[in-house]
């Protein structure tokens, strides 16, 4: 589990996992989070749970094993160091280490369905890196999220299955082919060390924002 | 000395100084350690290049010679051993090494201009548009600009320096 804010994300993995690791770069932020922002339901005296303050990157690439998940419980890629976790780059270490069927999960950052700019790019970058990807949002508009794997070893259908079983009655599920279409007639170049203007972007929208309301 | 030389030198340091930030925490790591590393290194450098005196024009045509070899010797560095925190004091000598010549630059143009306002005044506004010219860079493509910029931003000071005749 990239990134630790609440710990809520943890909480939700830990009774399916064998084992969660956090990889939180920053340790004031992982404390913060688990006296202030955990609401009880803390982690920290859970034998399945471990935290290590590193860089997600760093810890990645430095990884001995492979891993069943990799998802990602961080902000939008509007600075340039957590951008650097939405690239093609950080997509291919993931890769490297995912087992076979293993998952990244990525939040696409804005309702998918609306195709906003932020959403559009995250997948794209996930599609330009793994043959298997799947955005599924919520029928509220708040909740997108992508996941993606090499051999994912499940389609859309029983996907869909799954989460209606599961009390999530109004998801949306798009696979590869609907992706596609979805983003047809959009031209967009996935996230990387060669294009990362979607900081300088977000950068001049926010300062447009705060200094020029219309 | 002319204005002109102390700006590109701003711009170079400022380019360089993004370039080694950007090389650190997209390929080894974005922790504090990397940016305390390359910070700690450069002053180091500087000071070291501000106290000593390179008298000769072979020692301090050395000084120039070493500077982009050293920002590059971290590129390859980086390429040979991605996520490898094992080569990081090696990096930071290096960085340290790039520092020295920044000191360097700022005793010699001192030492013949004697106009310390004008110097860091040019140098300054020099830094403020490399440090620009570092975020639209990167976000345009980072990966060349690593590549690149650094020499030539250096290419542009050398070329101001012979073109004012200062002997730094």
């Amino acid at each position: 589990m990239v990134g630790s804010g609440s710990f809520e994300a943890v909480a939700q993995a830990l009774p399916a996992a064998r084992h969660v690791t956090s990889v939180e770069i920053d340790p004031v932020v992982a404390a913060a989070g688990l006296r202030y922002l955990s609401g009880g339901r803390t982690p920290e005296h859970e034998p399945k749970w471990s935290i290590e303050i590193d860089d997600a990157k760093h810890y990645i690439a430095n990884l001995t094993g492979s891993v069943d998940v990799v998802a990602l419980d961080i902000a939008g890629p509007f600075q340039r160091q957590v951008a650097l976790l939405y690239t093609q780059e950080f997509y291919e270490l993931i890769k490297r280490h995912l087992r076979p069927g293993g998952i990244l999960s990525v939040p696409a950052n804005g309702d998918f369905q609306k195709r906003p700019e932020t959403a559009s790019l995250i997948v794209t970058t996930l599609l330009s890196t793994f043959p298997d990807v799947f955005v599924v949002t919520r029928g509220n508009g708040r909740t997108s999220f992508a996941m993606a794997g090499t051999t994912l070893g499940f389609g859309k259908a029983e996907l869909l299955k799954r989460m209606k079983a599961e009390g999530r009655e109004d998801v949306v599920v798009y696979d590869r082919q609907d992706i596609q279409r979805h983003l047809q007639g959009r031209l967009i170049r996935p996230l990387s060390l060669a294009n990362m203007d979607v900081v300088l972007k977000q950068g001049v929208d926010r300062l447009r924002r705060k200094f020029f309301k219309a | 000395m002319n204005a002109a030389v102390f700006f590109a030198a701003g711009f170079c340091f400022a380019v360089l100084q993004f370039c080694f930030f950007f090389l650190l925490e997209s390929q080894l790591s974005s922790a504090w350690n990397s940016y305390a590393a390359v910070t700690l290194a450069w002053m180091a450098g500087i000071l070291i290049g501000l106290m000593v005196s390179f008298e000769t024009s072979r020692m301090r045509r050395a000084i120039w010679l070493v500077n982009l070899p050293c920002y590059y010797g971290v590129w390859l560095g980086l390429r040979a051993w991605p996520f490898d925190a094992r080569a990081l004091p090696l990096y930071a000598l290096l960085v340290a090494g790039s520092g020295l010549f920044a000191g360097h630059f700022f005793r010699a143009s001192f030492a013949q201009t004697k106009n310390a306002r004008s110097l860091l005044l040019h140098e300054n506004n020099g830094f403020v548009l490399g440090l620009l010219a570092g975020l639209l860079g990167f976000a345009a493509n980072g990966r060349l600009f690593l590549l690149l910029a650094p020499a030539l931003s250096f290419v542009l000071l050398f070329i101001f320096a012979r073109l004012a005749r200062c002997s730094l």
